[in-house]
C-alpha cells in the first residue's frame, strides 16, 4: 500500500498506540476521581499538557503561556475558540477577520454567527500578503481573527508570527485564533487561541486541543462536570491523550526528507505536459496538482486500484467546488481535476516512483477515452 | 390472558380453488419473517390466519412481529387481539382492562361487532350497544362518535372464541411473494429502480437484483450503496440475490467505437442483453426496471423502443407512468430514499454524452453496434458477474 494522504490522517506511530495500551491497562482511573489511582490519571494528563506545549512553542520566539484544553478533535477546538470569542466580546465590537479558505469547521461557525449580527470579513489569502491585508482590516471593533496556519487542500501557509505582530500592532485587544492541524509539528505557529489534531501527527483519532492563552477567560461549549475548570466537561480520554503525547515527543523536529520528497515529486511531475501544480507558498507535505482533462476522481479510484491513496482535491463532481481552489484562482476545469498528495516523513522515494509509473499509465488509458472532466 | 394476531387476506380472498396454494406461500413468507423472534403458532380459518405467540414471548417482541408483518405482501390488515371465551359478561370483565392503554389515549370512539358464529345469543347491534354501555362506564372521558372515531373496538365472535381489539393495522397488500414466479430488477443506485423492485414484489414475484460496477470510473462506495439497497429490499422481498456485473470493459468499448450521442442506448442495450443472459442461465421469468417516460434522455419512446427490443423476456417497468414525487414517496415508504440520495455515480452517469439522441432510429443504433464485436465482452462479464445473497435482517 503507498499512502499519500497523511494530509487526511496518519497512521499511528508504534509508540503512540503502545502509550494508549500503557495508561489504558495501568492508568485507566477516571482523573477526577479522589482516590490516588485517579490522581495518576490526572498527573499523566498533566505531563501530556506539558509535552504537547513544549512542541507547540518549538521554535517560537516566545513559550506558550497558557492552558492546553483537550478536546474530541479539531473541530471542537475550531467552535469552541470561534463561538467561545463571540460570546465574550460580542458587547466589545461585532468584527471578525477571516479568509475565504478556512476548513468547514470554521467558516460554518462564522457563518452561523452573521445571523447573529456578526460582520465576517473574508479576506483571499492568495491575493497578496494576506498578514498585511488582515492587519489592515483590523479596527477597534475587531474581536477575532481566525486564518488557517496551512490549507488542508494545497498546503499553503501563512505566516502566523507576521500575523501576530501586525494585528496586535493595530488591536492589542484582537483575539487571533490560529487553524493549526496541518501546521502543528512542521512550522511554528503563534496565536492567543490554537487548534490541534492528534491524529493528523500520527496519534490516534477522537482526540485534539486548544492551546488558549493566559488571560483569556474563554467560555465553555460544552457544558457538565468541572473537568478542565469547567471549560470543557466530560471525562478525559487519559488513554488518547497520553498517545497525543506520545505522538508529539515522537514526530521529528527535521523535514528534510519531506522536503525531499516533494523535491523528487516535482522534478517528476515536470516530466508530464498536461500536469500543472497548484500549489504555492506551501509546505513540502501537502501537493496539489491538476491532470487536465482527466476528473479527480477516476483517477482517485484508478490509483485506489493499484492500492494508492490520495484525495481528490475537490469534493465531488455533484458537490461544491471547493472555495480554496476557487480562491487560487483555478478554472474549473483544473479545480474537477485536481489531486491531493499528502506525506509523511514514513514515505519514500521508491513510493513515488511506483506512483508515477501507475500515473502514468492512468493517464494514458483515460487521455485516449477522452473522460470528460 | 391470550392474545393473538389476526392477518386477514388481501387478494387472496378473492382467489378460488387455488387459494390454497396462495395462503401456503404466504405461511411460509411470515414463519420465515418471524422465525428470529420467537415461536409463533400459525392456523387459518375464513380467510383469517391467526398468529398466536408462544406464551413466553415478550411484549416487545410481539410488538416486533407486528411491524414485521405489515411489510409481508399478501396481507391486507392486521390486529392484535385478545382471546376471551365466548361469553359476554367474561368479555367485559376481562376486555375493558385489555383496552385501557388505547382507550385512554383516544377521546371519541365506536364499537364495531362481528357475529360469524349465529349461535351467540346477542346479534351485532346488541353487542354494540352494550359493549358500548361498558366502555363509557368504564372509562368517563370517552364519547361516542360512530362517523370518526379516534379509535374503533372491534369484536369478533368467531368459531372458536371472541377476539377484541382496538387498533387495526393496514397490512401490504397485494400477493405473498413467490406466488407469482421469479424476476430479476436491474438496479441502479438511484430512486426509481428499487420503488420498481417493491412494487413488482407486491404482486407476488420473487425480486433478484443486478447491477453494473465500472471501477475505477466508480467506487467501492458506489457499490456497497446500491448492495445497502437491496438489503433494505429484503423487508419486503424476503430473501435478494444480488448479481454485481463488472462492465468497464464494455463502457470503455463503446466509448472507442461508437459515436458519443448513443453511448448511453447502445450501454442500456448490452446492459439488457447481460440481463436475457442471467434470466436465461438462472431462470427468471421477466426483467423489472425503474424506467420512467420521460424522465431522461434513455428513457423516451424511441429509447425505450432501443432498448426493450434487445429484450427477450418480459419487461416489466412498474413507475412507467408515474412522476417522480410519487416515486419519491413510495422509495421513503420503503426506506430506500435516505439510501438512494447518498451522492456516488453509477456507472450509468459517467460518460454521459453532453447531447444524446432522444429520438434514436432503430437502424443507427443497431449500425453504430455493429461496428465492434461486444459478445466475447459480454461473455466475459457474465462469466465474472459476482452473485450474494442478502436476507432479512433480525
Amino acid at each position: 500500500m503507498i499512502y499519500f494522504d497523511n494530509a487526511a490522517t496518519t497512521k499511528p506511530y508504534e509508540a503512540a498506540l503502545k502509550a494508549f495500551n500503557n495508561t489504558a491497562l495501568s492508568t485507566f482511573g477516571n482523573s477526577s476521581s479522589l482516590h490516588k489511582f485517579g490522581l495518576k490519571s490526572e498527573l499523566e494528563i498533566q505531563d501530556a499538557e506539558k509535552n504537547i506545549l513544549k512542541r507547540l512553542s518549538h521554535d517560537c520566539s516566545f513559550p506558550k503561556e497558557g492552558k492546553l484544553i483537550f478536546t474530541s478533535g479539531a473541530t471542537e477546538s475550531n467552535n469552541m475558540a470561534i463561538r467561545g470569542v463571540a460570546e465574550l466580546m460580542h458587547r466589545k465590537g461585532k468584527k471578525i477577520i477571516t479568509t475565504k479558505t478556512e476548513h468547514a469547521s470554521v467558516s460554518n461557525v462564522m457563518d452561523s454567527l452573521i445571523s447573529q449580527g456578526f460582520d465576517i470579513l473574508k479576506v483571499n489569502p492568495y491575493d497578496n500578503n494576506v498578514e498585511q491585508q488582515i492587519a489592515d482590516l483590523t479596527d477597534k471593533d475587531t474581536i477575532l481573527i481566525s486564518a488557517i496556519a496551512v490549507n488542508n487542500e494545497t498546503g499553503f501557509k501563512i505566516d502566523t508570527k507576521k500575523l501576530f505582530s501586525l494585528v496586535k500592532e493595530k488591536n492589542k485587544d484582537t483575539i487571533i485564533h490560529i487553524d493549526a492541524v496541518q501546521a502543528f509539528c512542521k512550522l511554528p505557529v503563534y496565536g492567543d487561541l490554537i487548534s490541534i489534531s492528534a491524529h493528523k501527527i500520527h496519534g490516534i483519532k477522537g482526540v485534539g486541543g486548544l492551546f488558549i492563552q493566559k488571560g483569556i477567560k474563554l467560555p465553555p461549549l460544552i457544558l457538565g462536570g468541572e473537568h478542565q475548570n469547567g471549560l470543557r466537561a466530560g471525562t478525559l480520554p487519559t488513554e488518547l491523550i497520553t498517545a497525543f503525547s506520545s505522538a508529539a515527543c515522537e514526530y521529528p523536529y527535521d523535514n528534510s526528507h519531506i522536503v525531499s520528497l516533494r523535491k523528487y515529486f516535482e522534478e517528476k511531475i515536470s516530466e508530464f505536459d498536461n500536469i500543472v501544480i497548484n500549489s504555492k507558498n506551501s509546505i513540502p507535505d501537502i501537493i496539489n496538482f491538476s491532470i487536465l482533462n482527466i476528473k479527480s476522481e477516476i483517477m482517485l479510484h484508478y490509483l485506489e486500484q493499484h492500492n494508492i491513496f490520495v484525495s481528490g482535491g475537490s469534493a465531488c463532481s455533484k458537490g461544491r467546488r471547493s472555495n480554496t481552489l476557487l480562491g487560487c484562482g483555478l478554472p474549473n476545469k483544473a479545480i474537477d481535476s485536481a489531486l491531493r498528495v499528502s506525506f509523511s516523513h514514513q514515505n519514500t522515494f521508491e513510493e513515488i516512483d511506483q506512483f508515477f509509473k501507475i500515473l502514468s499509465k492512468g493517464i494514458e488509458r483515460f487521455s485516449k477515452l477522452k473522460v470528460k472532466g | 390472558m391470550k392474545e393473538t394476531i389476526l392477518a386477514k387476506y388481501g387478494e387472496i380472498a378473492l382467489k378460488g380453488l387455488n387459494k390454497s396454494t396462495f395462503e401456503d406461500i404466504l405461511i411460509k413468507n411470515i414463519k420465515r419473517r418471524l422465525k428470529n423472534i420467537g415461536k409463533f403458532k400459525i392456523s387459518k380459518m375464513q380467510s383469517t390466519l391467526y398468529i398466536t405467540p408462544d406464551d413466553e414471548i415478550s411484549e416487545k417482541n410481539i410488538n416486533l412481529a407486528l411491524s414485521k408483518l405489515t411489510k409481508v405482501f399478501g396481507i391486507g390488515a392486521l390486529q392484535r387481539c385478545l382471546v376471551l371465551p365466548k361469553d359476554f359478561d367474561e368479555i367485559v370483565k376481562q376486555g375493558m382492562p385489555y383496552l385501557k392503554e388505547s382507550l385512554s389515549k383516544a377521546k371519541t370512539f365506536k364499537v364495531e361487532a362481528k357475529r360469524s358464529d349465529k349461535a351467540f345469543p346477542m346479534n351485532s347491534p346488541m353487542i354494540q350497544r352494550e359493549l358500548g354501555g361498558e366502555i363509557l362506564s368504564a372509562y368517563p372521558h370517552l364519547k361516542v362518535d360512530v362517523h370518526n372515531p379516534d379509535i374503533t373496538v372491534l369484536l369478533e365472535i368467531r368459531d372458536v372464541a371472541a377476539y377484541l381489539n382496538a387498533e387495526r393495522l393496514i397490512g401490504a397488500k397485494g400477493m405473498p411473494v413467490g406466488s407469482a414466479g421469479r424476476s430479476l430488477l436491474l438496479l441502479s443506485g438511484g430512486i426509481d429502480s428499487p420503488v420498481a423492485g417493491y412494487m413488482m414484489a407486491k404482486r407476488g414475484l420473487i425480486v433478484d437484483a443486478l447491477h453494473f460496477v465500472s471501477p475505477p470510473y466508480t467506487s467501492d462506495r458506489a457499490r456497497l450503496k446500491v448492495e445497502q439497497l437491496a438489503q433494505r429490499l429484503t423487508n419486503y422481498c424476503n430473501a435478494v440475490r444480488f448479481y454485481c456485473v463488472p462492465f468497464t470493459k464494455i463502457q470503455e468499448e463503446i466509448r472507442f467505437n461508437c459515436p458519443d450521442e448513443f453511448f448511453t442506448i447502445i450501454m442500456r442495450r448490452l446492459m439488457m442483453e447481460i440481463a436475457n443472459r442471467i434470466c436465461e442461465k438462472d431462470e427468471y421469468g421477466a426483467i423489472i426496471t425503474g424506467e420512467s417516460v420521460g424522465q431522461v434522455a434513455s428513457q423516451t419512446l424511441g429509447a425505450l423502443q432501443c432498448t426493450n427490443e434487445v429484450a427477450r423476456f418480459p419487461v416489466f417497468r412498474p413507475v412507467i407512468g408515474m412522476d417522480k414525487d410519487e416515486i419519491v414517496d413510495i422509495s421513503r415508504k420503503i426506506d430506500t430514499y435516505e439510501i438512494s440520495i447518498q451522492p456516488y455515480e453509477d456507472c450509468c452517469t459517467v460518460f454521459t454524452p453532453k447531447h444524446p439522441k432522444t429520438k434514436p432510429i432503430l437502424a443507427d443504433i443497431l449500425k453504430a453496434e455493429g461496428k465492434f464485436d461486444f459478445e466475447p465482452l459480454i461473455d466475459q462479464a457474465v462469466e465474472e458477474t459476482e452473485v450474494k445473497m442478502f436476507y432479512i435482517e433480525d
